[in-house]
Order: structure tokens, then sequence, then C-alpha cells
């Protein structure tokens, strides 16, 4: 066991704070590349301790899959600076590098305060994301916040009682026995979109500027996906929370006409998948979920992107208002259609060597009907991320919308992440060798291409047949969210117009009860009340030396 | 686009349907549940959860579904 000075989230903490001073944004993109050289320099097994009271912290130790997570996390982050180089918003980039670097010290914590501590740092700077969207981000930001603040409420309870009932400080498997292990459980959901509070994906991701999208898209969800991977593999009940996520992100996706809230529901969506594998628990499914976490914030991050240049060029988000852009956007449309295929799995991309390994996984476990569940979401994301988004965005009809492919940072961003889609599905050994556990899967047999290959091009054929029922309509769709922002909203005025002035004359009458009693109790008892006035001291002598007098008597003829 | 590039583009994708449809009888698919067995069955499937996830989702519209200013701020 080695140890080291240096904490690549710390320094990107740090970095960040830093970046309203500085005016070249060149320099910017030289910070994840620092704390990657750091990372890169620290071997497995090193730590970082700090004795605090009686306890001993360990603000860093590296495993594989520490080590896995926060290279996709620096990689990502390069990705988006170069990205944002034209985003003006100092905040918003000075508040995603302090976000990225604490999901970075989450992942590489070894203790619970240390994670607890980074986890509540990410939601605050994950909001001020949010924030600097635009003056509409502002109710989605405190919706956001108030769900994260809850669920940190909650992990916080778990981590308390966890931690007094163990003993125990590290963070490892949790203990299926305690009680507190499901508090801790429920604060990690929460935070990987899970129902019912799967909503706050799709409500806050969109609301932020047309970069801030990208940053969030890939921290949040994705470290829930780590500490759900370290805590609690193979805990059946994650099982049917994935498969629920998964359908949930499939259905309100092809419900939905904001292109960045149909990939925000798609987040949803595919997080379920990487839940599923964790539920399920066996290796192969843990290098599922793993390796799926990497690939997803990889070709997220790049349809965003394509989705975010969209809006940058056009200010437009909706479907209905959008279409016909392959002519004057032909390099996002075609970034964009690499991140869709990407998502749907195709062969020669990075969702399909990811994606299989989970499948597969199903297979060994002999899991059927979990096998078709899982067969059947593959066509629906096809259906609600990889066609919908291209053909309603570069396709359809033609909105006769003036447009350029954006600048050149922004192109370039595109280029590199749809490079790595390619590169990582032309070449899975790269990402095999750095996944937790071996891998003695051949995702490439005649066999898996085919049956992949049929799958998604029967699915393309059924959007196209089914086209006229998923045209988009200005509708939104409610979800569990409704009630707390119509219903409890209901509540309060109810409350507000009627109960409070019941209450008033409720309270109005227990006061003037009250003020009679101590009307009554002055009266009798009061300084000049019969039982309350004091008595002279003669007086006192005197009535004391008749009672001791009566009790001399009582005792002699007793 | 024009009409006769779209009439092309429709011909050669039925045309790649047609050829992974029937590459059942050239490529023997490895069958782990039996039911996956089944001629062409990757293609079936895609094809039927489609439209199921289709009408669900139009089913569960009927019920969820608003107009964009319903949580007006």
């Amino acid at each position: 066991m080695t140890s080291s000075l240096l904490h690549p989230g710390i320094i990107l903490i740090l970095f960040g704070l830093f970046i309203p001073l500085i005016k070249n944004r060149l320099i910017v993109l030289l910070f994840p590349i620092a704390s990657f050289i750091i990372l890169f320099s620290l071997d497995n097994g090193t730590v970082i301790k700090l004795d605090y009271g009686n306890y001993e912290l360990i603000l860093l130790s590296i495993d594989k899959l520490s080590r896995l997570f926060s290279y996709i996390f620096l990689l990502i982050l390069f990705a988006t600076a170069i990205f944002s180089i034209n985003q003006d918003s100092k905040s918003e980039i000075s508040s995603a590098f302090v976000y990225v670097g604490s999901s970075i010290s989450v992942v590489l914590s070894g203790d619970l305060i240390t994670l607890f501590i980074f986890w509540e740092i990410m939601a605050i700077t994950s909001t001020i994301v949010i924030w600097s969207g635009s003056k509409q981000s502002y109710y989605p930001g405190i919706r956001y916040l108030a769900v994260h603040l809850l669920g940190g409420s909650i992990l916080l309870i778990g981590i308390i009682g966890y931690v007094n009932t163990t003993g125990t400080l590290a963070f490892g498997l949790m203990s299926p026995d305690n009680i507190f292990s499901y508090f801790v459980l429920a604060g990690f959901l929460i935070n990987a979109g899970a129902p019912p509070f799967s909503s706050w994906i799709p409500d806050a991701y969109p609301s932020a500027s047309w970069s801030g999208t990208v940053f969030l898209s890939a921290f949040t969800t994705k470290t829930a996906v780590y500490v759900l991977i370290v805590g609690y593999a193979g805990y059946q009940f994650l099982i049917y929370v994935g498969i629920f996520m998964i359908f949930y992100g499939i259905i309100f996706a092809i419900l939905e006409n904001d292109m960045r809230r149909i990939l925000s529901y798609s987040i949803v969506n595919q997080v379920g998948f990487m839940i599923v594998a964790v539920g399920i628990g066996t290796e192969i499914a843990i290098n599922g979920a793993s390796s799926h976490a990497f690939t997803h914030i990889i070709y997220k991050a790049l349809l965003l992107m394509s989705a975010g240049s969209v809006f940058y060029i056009t200010g437009r988000t909706k479907c209905t208002d959008l279409g016909g852009l392959y002519k004057t956007m032909p390099l996002t449309m075609i970034c964009g259609i690499i991140g869709a295929l990407s998502i749907s799995a195709f062969p020669l991309t990075s969702g399909f060597i990811s994606k299989s390994l989970t499948v597969q996984a199903t297979v060994y476990e002999e899991l059927k009907i979990l096998w078709l569940l899982l067969t059947m979401a593959s066509a629906g994301v096809f259906l609600h991320a990889g066609i919908k988004f291209p053909w309603f965005v570069f396709f359809q009809k033609d909105a006769k919308i003036k447009a350029e492919d954006p600048p050149k940072n922004m192109r370039l961003a595109m280029i590199l992440l749809s490079a790595l889609c390619i590169l990582i599905g032309v070449f899975p050994g790269a990402l095999y060798s750095i996944l937790p556990y071996d891998v003695k899967y051949l995702p490439y047999t005649l066999d898996h291409v085919s049956s992949q290959l049929q799958l998604l091009m029967f699915s393309g054929l059924a959007f196209f047949i089914l086209l006229k029922y998923l045209k988009r309509t200005l509708t939104i769709t409610l979800d569990f969210d409704w009630f707390w922002r119509k219903f409890g909203v209901l509540v309060v005025n109810l409350f507000d117009t009627y109960l409070l002035k019941k209450i008033q004359t409720l309270i109005q009458s227990i006061d003037n009860l009250g003020t009679q009693t101590i009307r009554s109790l002055h009266k009798h008892s009061g300084p000049s009340g019969m039982l309350g006035r004091s008595w002279s001291t003669g007086n006192m002598a005197l009535w004391t030396a008749i009672l001791l007098g009566l009790f001399l008597l009582f005792y002699l003829f007793a | 686009m024009l009409n006769s590039t779209i009439k092309k583009l429709w011909i050669s994708f039925l045309f790649i349907l047609a050829i992974l449809f029937f590459s059942d009888l050239v490529i023997h698919r490895h069958d782990y549940f039996g039911v996956d067995g089944f001629f062409a069955f990757p293609s079936i499937y895609g094809f039927l959860s489609c439209i199921f996830l289709v009408f669900v989702s139009k089913a569960i519209g009927i019920f969820l579904k608003r107009p964009e200013d319903y949580y007006d701020e």
C-alpha cells in the first residue's frame, strides 16, 4: 500500500474555483489533463488518509473500478470543456469543474463520511450549473436541489445509523441485515434517477444551457451507478428497479416533444440497464454495468452535444419546430447519428460491445424473462433514441430554418467523441482490459451480429410504419412530480384559504380559554389573591408555632 | 428530398430487411432459451416489441398527456 499527497479530484475542485480568474479558456483544458496525469501515476492500492477526531478518513483509495470511472469522468470533462470554450457563463464552467472534481472524489473515497461530503458538494455545484442556463432555469433548479437534498438527508441518516450500529466507516459491500443499509441505498437510488423521483432528470437537465446539459448528463447518475456496484452488487431488488426505469424511459421518451428531454428520459432508460446488471451482480454483469456506464457517458454526451449544437444555432428544442437540418448542419447530423447508433448498440459501435455483456449475464444465469425484457428494451432504445432523435431533428419535414454547423471547437468535441464511439466498438479489447474483472466474452460472433442487426432493423421498420402514431404534439407528460408540483400546491392553497381560517378561529378560542384561566388564577393566586399574597413574618411564625403545638398534642395523646 | 430518392431508400431498406430475415437459413443462431431458436426470432420479436411499446405509450398518453403550459410558473 503506497501513499500519495496529490488527490486527482480535490485538485480539480481547486482548479475549478480559480476558473473565474482565467481569461484564456484554452488553459482550462489543461486541468483535466493535469488531474489525469496524477491519477495515471498512482498505482492501484494507493491511499490518502486523514485523521479526523476518532475517525480515520480515507480520502482516496484506488482500485480498478474507481480508476475506470475516474478516467471516463476526466475524458468527458475534457471533451465538454472543448465543446464549451465559447460558453460565456463563467459560473457554469467553474461550478462544472468543481462538480466533476467532487464526482471523482466520491468515486475515489474509501469511507462513508468522505463520500457523503463530496456527494453534497456535487448536489450544490450541479444546481449552479443548471441555474447558469437562463431565467427559466430557476424553478427546475430549485426542484432539482430539493430532490437531491432530500436524497442527501436520507443518505446521512443511513450513514450515521450504519456507522453507529456496525462500528465501521469503510465503504464496501453493505450488510443486507442492517436496516440502515436500505437508507443508504435509497439515497443512492434517488441520484440514479430511480422511481418515484426519476422526473428530476428530464425536468432539470434540459433547462440548463446548451453546454450545461452535456456537463450534467455524465456525473450524478453514473456516480450513483458506481456506489451501487460497490455497495449493493447482487441485491435482486435492484433488477426490478432497473426494469421499471428502462421501460419508463422508453415510454416517456416516445411521448416527449423536446429533443433534450427525449435524451434525458433516455438517460433513465440507460441507467436502468446498469442497475439491472448491478442487481444480477455476477462478474460479467458487473463488467456489463461498468463498461456500459463508460460507453454511455461518451455517446450520451455526444448526442447532447449534437442536440446542444442545434439549440445553440437555431434556438429551438422542440421536434415540432425542427426538421430538415441535414442540409444545413451535416456534421452535427453525422455525429448525432453516430451517437444514436451507439446508444442503440449497433455492431461496430461502443454500445454493442458494452450492453451485450449485461444481456449475456442473463443468459449465464438462465433468467429467461429478464432476457426477453432486455431484448425488447434494446429494440425500444432504437425506437425512442436511435431513430426518433435524428429523424425529427434532422429529417422529417423541412422546417426552413436558417442554420449552419456550430463553431470549430464544438465540431471538434463532437468529432472526438464520435471517433471514440467507433474505436471502442471496433477494438473492444482496450476497454475490456480496464474492466474490474477478466473478460472472456467475444462480442463479434456471426450469430450475435446477425441477431442484433435483425432486432434493430426490424425496429426501424416498425418506426416508419408507425410514424403517424409517433407524430409529436405540443404536450408534456405527467409524472410523479405532479404530486409536489400540482397536488402539493393545491393542498397548500386549500390550507391557505380554508383550513387556515378554521385553525385561526380554533387558536383564538384556545387563546380566550387560556386568558380566562390565567385571569382566574391571577385573582386567587396573584400578588393580591387569597392564596398568593405574601404574609408578614410574624404571622408566619405564629401559624408555624400553632401547627407545631397541634402536632405535639397529637403526638402525646395518640 | 425527392420522391424518387425516398423510393430508392425504401427499396434498399426492404432489401436489407429481407437479407437479414432470411439470414437465419445460413447462419446458425445459438438458442439459449428455446423460444429464441424460432426462425428469424430477433426480426419478429423486435418488430412486435416496438409496436407493443408504441401502443402502450399511446395508451398511457391518453391519461397523462397535458398541454405544455400545464405547470406554468
